[in-house]
């Protein structure tokens, strides 16, 4: 999850403000490009596709973190 | 089940020209209604610095016509000989009759010609050239046309900032020819689930009312029923997953490898989701041509546009083995592959012609 977390974090300008229980869709810095960069981040460094529909449906870092283990289990 | 490859013998590709309207518009000149943060994202994320805008009352048809006319007097092709002319395109003329059948009036093609439009739009190339390649094979004609065109700039809502600034208008041609030895092979695929990831709702005969208002959506863009409607995440999904997967069944089915290839030509989405593509299909970045910077994405055109950009003016005579792979609204994609010889492609012309003819305003109009 830490690394996950990471992961996300370094997509952002300053990464030090999230955490499992963060709602990142409320974030100030959060736009349509930036679920795109999470995308291409999950693809390549955890080799699932999420979809939109994925990222739309989980509210926090730690949602998203357990949509990406159950594809790629 | 093994895919279904389709093998076109006797045909290859004899020619390819593209044209764009004069107008550049630099993406720098949204920095003001979107921001310039915003802009530099954009801009570094999509590779796109500046798009082309068709002049008042031109038409995809008007850019196609142009590359058309030129490929045709360069190549030397005798107008009786073409007997098929496809028209790639979702920004057709007139709601009826098909955008072929004027495009086959101007270039004074003869009565012996099929001419059908194929609606299809950033996948649409390669889906074409299988078409208009296997109708070939089975003809006694010697010659058929691909002229995929897209007027996207209209297609869009201008306060859209999601989509605004990713496309551009171009139209282009390709000349198909009959070669003993030669031949084309395709793929095709579809997801049709995807039907709604990239829409323009309104205007077709299910939701027939064109006048719609803008609304602002929950990512901050401003859109409406009757522009392009994309869903951005779901698009790029199927693009860097679908996609690169297709032309692994393709590599698959033809026994070949991305070392078989001098050449891939794949649609101009934006740098981001062709950098990940390339690396999935072994793709190195020297053979991929590239044309988001100058042209922006324009859907059905971007292939022959980026190929007519890359290798228009190379007097090679040596033939290209060639990837090709379209993909996008249908959600639909294709894989083909096909020889391309530098010296027949043409560089890009630039022109704000349009069919004067065409512009019926009032019904007086058509009176003969």
């Amino acid at each position: 999850m830490d690394q996950f977390i990471q992961d996300f974090a370094e997509l952002f300008d300053e990464p030090g403000r999230f955490a499992p229980e963060t709602e990142f869709k409320n974030d100030p810095d959060w736009s349509s490009l930036s679920g795109i960069s999470v995308i291409a981040m999950v693809d390549k460094k955890y080799g699932v596709a999420l979809k939109g529909r994925d990222i739309q449906k989980a509210r926090t870092l730690a949602d998203l973190y357990r949509t990406v283990k159950e594809k790629q289990a | 089940m093994p895919p279904h490859l389709l093998r076109i013998p006797g045909v290859k590709i004899g020619g390819i020209a593209a044209a764009v309207p004069t107008e550049s518009v630099p993406i720098s000149a949204f920095g003001e209604e979107f921001g310039r943060d915003y802009i530099a994202k954009f801009s570094a994320a999509t590779g796109i610095k500046a798009l082309r805008r068709a002049a008042p009352g031109q038409t995809a048809s008007d850019l196609s016509f142009a590359a058309a006319e030129r490929l045709l007097d360069e190549r030397k092709i005798r107008r009786g000989g073409v007997g098929l002319l496809i028209f790639a395109s979702l920004s057709p003329d007139y709601r009826r009759p098909a955008t072929a059948c004027v495009l086959h009036k101007r270039l004074r093609l003869s009565a012996d010609c099929g001419a059908f439009d194929l609606g299809l739009g950033c996948s649409a190339y390669p889906y074409a050239l299988a078409a208009a390649a296997s109708l070939l094979a089975v003809s006694d004609a010697p010659h058929a046309l691909v002229l995929a065109g897209e007027t996207m700039t209209r297609n869009i809502n201008r306060r859209d900032r999601s989509t605004v600034m990713l496309f551009g208008d171009a139209g282009s041609c390709t000349l198909l020819e009959k070669e003993e030895g030669s031949a084309i092979q395709a793929l095709l695929k579809t997801d049709g689930e995807g039907y709604r990831d990239i829409i323009v709702p309104a205007g077709g005969f299910r939701n027939p009312e064109t006048a719609r208002g803008d609304e602002k959506c929950a990512d901050g863009a401003v859109r409406s029923l009757d522009r392009l409607v994309m869903n951005g995440m779901n698009v790029f999904s199927f693009s860097i997953g679908d996609v690169p997967g297709a032309v692994k069944e393709f590599y698959g089915a033809t026994g070949t490898s991305a070392d078989d290839y001098d050449l891939f030509a794949l649609h101009q989405s934006n740098r981001q989701i062709l950098g990940q593509i390339a690396e999935k299909i072994g793709a190195p970045a020297e053979k991929i041509p590239l044309c988001l910077a100058d042209y922006a994405n324009t859907s059905a055109a971007s292939i022959p546009l980026a190929l007519s950009a890359a290798l228009g003016g190379n007097d090679s005579p040596d033939p290209l083995r060639t990837l090709f792979c379209g993909f996008g609204v249908g959600l639909s994609c294709a894989a083909a592959s096909a020889n391309l010889v530098p010296r027949e492609i043409l560089p890009p012309a630039e022109t704000d012609e349009s069919f004067k003819e065409g512009e019926i305003r009032a019904l007086a109009d058509l009176e003969e």
